[in-house]
């Protein structure tokens, strides 16, 4: 081997290497050109302190700022005016010595109702984004990377089984819904036994029958999308959470599992893409696993519109979380929100306008800050849209 | 296996290889017609040696590369590797055989991951090659790098990072990372400049030597498939219209087909009166072999028969197989 190296010394560039700049650099040096996005990502970044701070504070039996306690003494104060320290008793002096935000009609603290409602506003945009996202991923990559293969009868069956039995079972049909599973299981059995018992061409009619390719796994999985697109999003939340107890939780998942089919296309497109260029052909041929390949060299190649569409995501996520509260279905009422303040504040619109122009204001600067940086990482991230401007 | 490499010269034989893709058309995306991408070809490739697949853009040279590697299914044929049928094999029976055939891409800028470190795109290879230690991998890795003429602290930069040659030496090194033995090289040096086409060569050549490999050499440059190949496989509209060695080739070639390619070369010593020849070609139309001679449309001897007769091959020397009737005639020049 030692003049294996020797003679491959004839061929050794000397060609220096570029100055090192990892892809956040580069990322870096492209987005700070754009000054609306990064004054979104400020906003951004304060608004999550913000919302880890209101968690802290107004926590606890004796939270430090306490969103919930009435002082009816003090109620509609307009916002820095100091506390009518004659009147409160000791415990209901506020700690800050002022009303930043003003008091509302029961003499609460807007300031901590802000607070309290920027860390439930930014756990639904995150929780619900983070859902949507994750079912994106998963049924897009499906439909990109499976997507050509067909759905057998025999895995109809399966499926059809399987949706049954749970069903029942949901429905406390407990023998009804084990019949069924077991079902399910025996196709599972009987799909397993075709394929080893014969080759391809060997089959009989009924093996063949079972293997009788109906519709691809694309067009499932993209069709569920377009008839999930068809409902009139915020409508169909309100449905939902009429027949769900109210819970922070609910609106999480329910805004979560009714805004992923953007996330799902945009995967599927990208997966469509990356599967035929060469280093995932390279990756096939050097035999890694399907695994693998998805794991290691699409998904990482596919989450960069993904991140883009989620960061505006967030932002549409906050704003159906404060209409759902505004109109009373959201977080139940003691827990403030964004929201449920603007609500509750619409009745003294002329008496008292901070209590509707406190949250107001608030979301509009952080859905637009959220569009403004997401359209920023758009604009980084995909090197088409760069070039035409 | 090493028997059978040892009392037999050849390590892939393909033998009328078959890729047909459909067109669909219409509501229910019918299939309307087909695309014959590859018709009945059949090479061979010896140990150690070169085979050079060349002809237009679309005539199916990189089907056959996909078929080979098994990254689309062949419709028909075998393909022969070190004797052993793989066209069936399933892909849990193809994974030992996977790391004996790979491929090197014609886009350096498409064919490594652009989230992966160059070391971390190699090290797929060397985990495959069943290398798991950390220092094992590291040490394979400098080595491998040096071999391909990069320095060894590259491993840790990203492919963007590199120029073009520099992302094909790594595409080699990756490569080379299972031990292959045969490469499969997909017009390797077509996206590259001229200067780094020569060094790109020499290293493939080097390697060749050192560690035996075998390689189909994809190309449309005659000029690179002269220097590099022991034979040469001349591919029109998916199939194979003239498999000579390159020698025999290049001085006695007898399909018009490879006449035009030859005169398409440009040459500073020759005076260029060959334009006629360079027609533009019409493609897409890929011909039924009941309807003759599927260059009968550019070919200036064409005639009656071409336009009606299934064409076979015709022997006109040793390993010299030309896909014309009319190899008979006196004199190869009448036609140019």
């Amino acid at each position: 081997m030692e003049h294996t190296n020797t003679d491959m010394h004839d061929n050794q560039l000397d060609e220096p290497l570029a100055p090192k700049r990892t892809r956040l650099e580069e990322f870096w040096r492209l987005f700070k050109q754009n000054r609306l996005a990064i004054a979104g990502m400020v906003f951004f970044i304060v608004f999550f302190f913000l919302a880890i701070a209101g968690f802290t504070l107004t926590r606890g039996n004796t939270p430090v700022l306490d969103p919930a306690l009435v002082r009816l003494q003090d109620k509609l104060r307009p916002p820095l005016t100091r506390p009518n320290l004659e009147r409160l008793r000791p415990h209901e002096i506020p700690k800050l010595g002022i009303y930043i935000f003003g008091t509302d009609d029961l003499g609460r603290d807007v300031f901590a109702r802000m607070l309290q409602g920027s860390w439930v506003s930014l756990t639904v945009g995150f929780v619900a984004v983070g859902i949507s996202v994750l079912i994106g991923i998963f049924l897009g990559g499906i439909a990109g990377y499976y997507g050509s293969r067909p759905i057998r009868i025999g895995q109809l069956l399966v499926l059809a089984f399987l949706f049954t039995g749970v069903v029942l079972l949901i429905n406390k049909l407990i023998w009804a819904g084990s019949v069924v599973l077991i079902g399910s299981a025996v196709c599972i059995l009987i799909s397993i036994q075709i394929k080893k018992a014969a080759s391809a061409k060997s089959r009989s009619a009924a093996a063949r029958l079972w293997n009788f390719k109906t519709i691809s796994i694309d067009t499932v999985v993209m069709r569920f999308v377009d008839i999930m697109l068809c409902f009139p999003s915020f409508f169909l939340i309100l449905t939902v959470v009429a027949l769900l107890p109210a819970s922070i939780y609910n609106i999480m998942i329910v805004i979560g599992l009714t805004t992923w089919m953007g996330a799902t296309r945009f995967v599927r497109a990208e997966f469509l893409s990356l599967r035929e260029q060469d280093f995932v052909a390279a990756a096939r041929a050097l035999g890694l696993s399907n695994f693998r390949i998805i794991f290691r060299h699409m998904i990482p190649n596919a989450v960069a519109p993904v991140l883009v569409s989620a960061t505006i995501g967030i932002a549409s996520a906050i704003l159906t979380e404060a209409g759902l509260s505004f109109l009373g279905f959201g977080v139940p009422p003691p827990h403030a929100t964004w929201g449920n303040i603007l609500s509750d504040g619409k009745r003294f619109i002329f008496d008292a306008p901070w209590l509707t122009f406190v949250p107001g204001i608030a979301i509009l600067i952080i859905v637009l800050s959220f569009n403004l940086f997401g359209e920023g990482l758009r604009d980084v991230l995909n090197p088409k849209l760069r070039e035409r401007n | 296996m090493n028997e059978i490499r040892s009392d037999n010269g050849t390590i892939l034989e393909v033998e009328n290889l078959k890729k047909y893709f459909p067109i669909r058309r219409g509501f229910f995306q019918r299939i309307n017609s087909w695309v014959r991408a590859v018709e009945n070809v059949s090479f061979q490739i010896a140990r150690a040696k070169t085979l050079g697949l060349v002809g237009e853009s679309g005539c199916g040279k990189t089907t056959v590369a996909r078929l080979i590697l098994k990254l689309l299914a062949a419709d028909g044929g075998q393909i022969l590797f070190n004797g052993q049928d793989i066209t069936q094999l399933d892909e849990k029976e193809m994974k030992p055989l996977r790391k004996e055939i790979q491929i090197i891409f014609q886009d350096p800028y498409g064919s490594l991951n652009p989230r992966m470190t160059v070391g971390q795109s190699i090290a797929e290879g060397l985990k495959i090659a069943g290398i798991h230690s950390r220092s094992q991998q590291e040490q394979r890795l400098e080595k491998l790098l040096k071999m391909v003429g990069m320095s060894p602290a590259s491993s840790d930069r990203f492919p963007h990072e590199f120029s073009g040659g520099q992302r094909q030496r790594v595409g080699i090194a990756r490569a080379l990372s299972v031990e292959p033995a045969l490469i499969i090289c997909d017009e390797p040096v077509s996206a590259l400049d001229v200067s780094i086409q020569a060094q790109i060569i020499n290293l493939l050549k080097d390697l060749q030597r050192q560690l035996q490999l075998s390689y189909l050499f994809i190309s449309h440059d005659l000029n690179v498939v002269g220097y590099l190949c022991d034979m040469v496989a001349v591919m029109y509209k998916g199939q194979i219209m003239e498999y000579a060695p390159t020698d025999a080739l290049f001085d006695d070639p007898i399909h018009p087909y490879t006449h035009l390619l030859l005169s398409a070369i440009p040459d500073v010593d020759r005076n260029n009166d060959t334009e006629m020849n360079a027609t533009a070609d019409e493609p897409g139309r890929t011909l039924n072999p009941a309807d003759g001679c599927s260059f009968q449309d550019r070919c200036p001897l064409a005639e009656n028969r071409c336009r009606h007769d299934l064409i076979e091959f015709e022997q006109t020397g040793p390993d010299h197989l030309v896909r014309c009737w009319k190899t008979a005639r006196d004199g190869t020049d009448s036609f140019l």
